[in-house]
């Protein structure tokens, strides 16, 4: 069999593993076509945001602040709708991501401290101009602008950022950038590879798709809320768990496909969830003990690779000095 | 060198923005973090209570006689639906009886409480008030009131639990405690699911642990026994944003098709819309109904397009209760000596034209003026009692705001 079909096989396995354990606890619901369909059409704005999350996380970055961005992306799209219509919710979301990005970059660049350091401290900031803006008062968009929010519209987005980002991640100078500078740092450098220069375009990246799952997140939900203090961060928690998943994954398979296999799985795990009717103290056990398996199946991956890495350079080393002795 | 002073500059600007913001997100009439007023030092010298050995009838008098009498308040926001009206009833009612109220906001975070109530303390005020989030939190609470000796009441909050009642009512700085019946609304709630023929019910919770969850689900079973319903899904995790609840509508429908009532016991300030969003994505308005407690912002809307059934809410003037015992205790004219606990009414919307009065009548206008309040203070109106209080309290409700205000 084909290496790259039997490598699928081994990945999209894992979710229909989950999906047959839930089926055989609660046939009666996981048995039906539409919780099927209910399952990938929730993992579309998971999935987005962990798509532009990834590039940054490649390179042992978080950019903590994109659940308040999100927020705060929502709250001017809703503003804007008001008076704008459609086209005001759209460029209200993008907007503000692209200038929630570029802030990043900027302050990235001239501070020269941490992602995660710095975009904590954005949290606040930009929850507290939410809050301003709104005077903390919820906000909501008529009916007419939420197709986006429903298939086909949330179909077509969520196609047209993957096919984006199959792009960005396999085909563009930045996607090989980015695994250059993930990879070694400091040998990315020395062939002239801006370290610096790839975060700053990774910091806007994730804005960005940040900014197209908020339009779909404001479309599904009608309604957003302003959140000051930390509490925003609870809003990535289940897209960094998708690219943890996806990152496991993409030695078998293309990180895109990957971190959507990681989106769905935790789709399935929520949707279960509900199905079963466990309290919200299972909820967190589950998703937690998931969280702590991944990064110990990632650490362990990590040794592993290491020692396979030292393994081929003594190799490469022995066959030089055979070669020289000839 | 230059590089590095626009460096410092911009970490200045950052750190700058965020103070700003973080101040300035939770305020309303005052400071967010009443701490960081810089009034703080010169308001406390003047209007900190007596020496404790001057005795408790020495330092309401002198309170009464200095500067104006500052109050505090602690409240997870501001300006939603529910806590809106909160901060202002309780302002007006503090505008009324010429108190100044100080107002820190907390997210419902059990340590920013106390952070704030000791910052409002710091600030020079005379009592605070605030929602335990938390039983163990009281004694913490009391504590802190005690050392600094200032008054200290809850609104919202039911003194069920023997322990903390007995550490409130043990102090003397306790003034009272203003609840709502939390058993009752969820039963009504239900009620209105059933009379509107809904019997296979979805909740939307309350995070359990809090006295007003246990209340309410208390409410909630009570009702299913007495009407014959079922509680087939409850989520208490995805309800603090829009979206999620809509997915938990999605899901829940998918897996219980029977599935004809959704109770929201809380939340319904960010739940609501993401509820009835779904249902009309999947085309179950009709089918499925909707009722909630706490008001939402978009509720007449969502009266007038029949996709939510009833709304119980409205208890958004305990604050102003409690300023008023306060005020009266710190003038030296005290309604009442003992520690009281005071029942709240709630308000029951079921259709549109409720919706309306209560936003005109309600929430664009007060229940009550500031001049209902001023006399309220027995400083300006002698013959004002406890009593009276407890009848103003009692009789709340749609009609008696429209009969006292003359609306026809």
């Amino acid at each position: 069999m084909n290496k790259k079909i039997s490598n699928s096989i081994v990945v999209v396995m894992v979710p229909i593993a989950l999906y047959l354990f839930f089926l055989i606890l609660r046939p009666k619901s996981f048995g039906k076509i539409n919780t099927i369909y209910i399952i990938f059409t929730q993992s579309f704005i998971t999935c987005m945001i962990a798509w532009g999350m990834q590039y940054l996380a490649k390179m042992g970055e978080f950019d903590l602040a994109l659940g308040a961005e999100m927020i705060l992306d929502s709250i001017i799209a809703a503003l804007l709708s008001t008076r704008f219509g459609f086209l005001g919710m759209i460029a209200g979301c993008l907007l503000s991501a692209l200038i929630c990005g570029i802030l990043k970059g900027v302050l990235y660049r001239v501070m020269k401290i941490p992602i995660m350091i710095l975009t904590i401290a954005l949290i606040y900031l930009l929850g507290s101009f939410g809050g301003l803006i709104t005077n903390s008062a919820a906000l909501t968009i008529s009916y007419e602008y939420t197709f986006l929010g429903r298939a086909p519209g949330n179909v077509i987005v969520f196609l047209l950022t993957g096919i984006l980002m199959y792009f960005l991640a396999n085909k563009s100078v930045y996607g090989s950038n980015v695994n250059a500078v993930a990879g070694a740092p400091g040998i990315s450098r020395n062939n002239g590879i801006s370290v610096e220069k790839t975060k700053i375009r990774s910091l806007l990246l994730s804005s960005m798709f940040a900014g197209i799952a908020a339009i779909v997140q404001l479309s599904h939900g009608s309604g957003v809320t302003p959140s000051v203090g930390l509490d925003s961060i609870q809003n990535i928690m289940q897209p960094m768990m998708s690219v943890f998943i996806g990152f496991v994954m993409a030695q078998y398979v293309n990180v895109v496909f990957s971190i959507f296999v990681g989106s769905i799985l935790m789709s399935i795990i929520s949707n279960g969830i509900t199905a079963l009717n466990w309290s919200s103290a299972i909820y967190n056990i589950v998703v937690g003990a998931i969280l702590l398996l991944i990064m110990a199946y990632m650490n362990v991956a990590k040794v592993y690779s290491k020692k396979h890495e030292e393994k081929m350079s003594a190799i490469a080393n022995m066959k030089e000095m055979n070669m020289s002795n000839v | 060198m230059k590089r590095k002073s626009v460096k410092l500059l911009t970490s200045l600007l950052v750190t700058a923005s965020i103070l700003v913001g973080m101040v300035g997100c939770g305020s309303k009439t005052e400071s967010a973090d009443a701490g960081s007023q810089s009034a703080a030092g010169e308001t406390e010298e003047s209007s900190q209570p007596a020496e404790p050995e001057e005795g408790d009838t020495q330092k309401e008098a002198d309170a009464g006689t200095t500067d104006k009498i500052k109050l505090g308040l602690t409240i997870y926001s501001t300006t939603d639906a529910t806590a809106g009206p909160v901060v202002n009833n309780m302002q007006t009612a503090c505008d009324g009886m010429g108190a100044e109220l100080v107002i820190a906001t907390d997210e419902q975070n059990p340590e920013k409480e106390i952070t704030n109530i000791e910052n409002l303390i710091a600030n020079g005020c005379q009592a605070v008030f605030c929602l335990p989030y938390a039983d163990d939190s009281i004694p913490r609470i009391a504590k802190i009131c005690e050392d600094s000796e200032v008054y200290f009441g809850f609104y919202w909050y039911d003194l069920s639990n023997e322990e903390t009642h007995d550490v409130c009512y043990a102090s003397e700085y306790f003034l009272g405690n203003i609840y709502e019946d939390d058993v009752w609304s969820a039963y009504t709630a239900m009620k209105t699911l059933n009379e509107a023929g809904a019997s296979h019910i979805g909740m939307f919770g309350l995070p359990t642990g809090r006295t007003t969850t246990t209340k309410r689900d208390n409410g909630i079973a009570q009702a299913c026994e007495e009407f014959g319903m079922e509680i087939l899904v409850e989520d208490r995790v995805n309800t603090n944003t829009s979206d999620d609840a809509a997915s938990s509508v999605e899901s829940m429908v998918s897996a219980y098709p029977d599935l004809d009532g959704i109770v929201i016991a809380g939340m319904t300030q960010t739940c609501l819309p993401g509820v009835i969003q779904s249902l009309q994505n999947l085309g179950l308005t009709e089918k499925v109904k909707v009722s909630c407690i706490d008001f939402n912002e978009n509720q007449t809307e969502y009266f007038e397009k029949n996709s939510v059934n009833g709304v119980i809410g409205g208890h958004f003037t305990g604050g102003a209760w409690l300023a008023v015992l306060a005020v009266n205790k710190l003038q030296g004219t005290p309604l009442v000596d003992e520690p009281v606990s005071i029942k709240d009414e709630f308000i029951v919307l079921q259709s549109a034209d409720d919706a309306k009065n209560y936003d005109a009548h309600l929430y664009q206008e007060l229940p009550y003026t500031a001049e209902e309040y001023a006399q309220m203070s027995k400083k300006i109106n002698e013959a004002f009692t406890y009593e009276d209080l407890l009848e103003i309290v009692g009789s709340y409700s749609i009609q008696d705001v429209m009969t006292r205000h003359n609306v026809k």
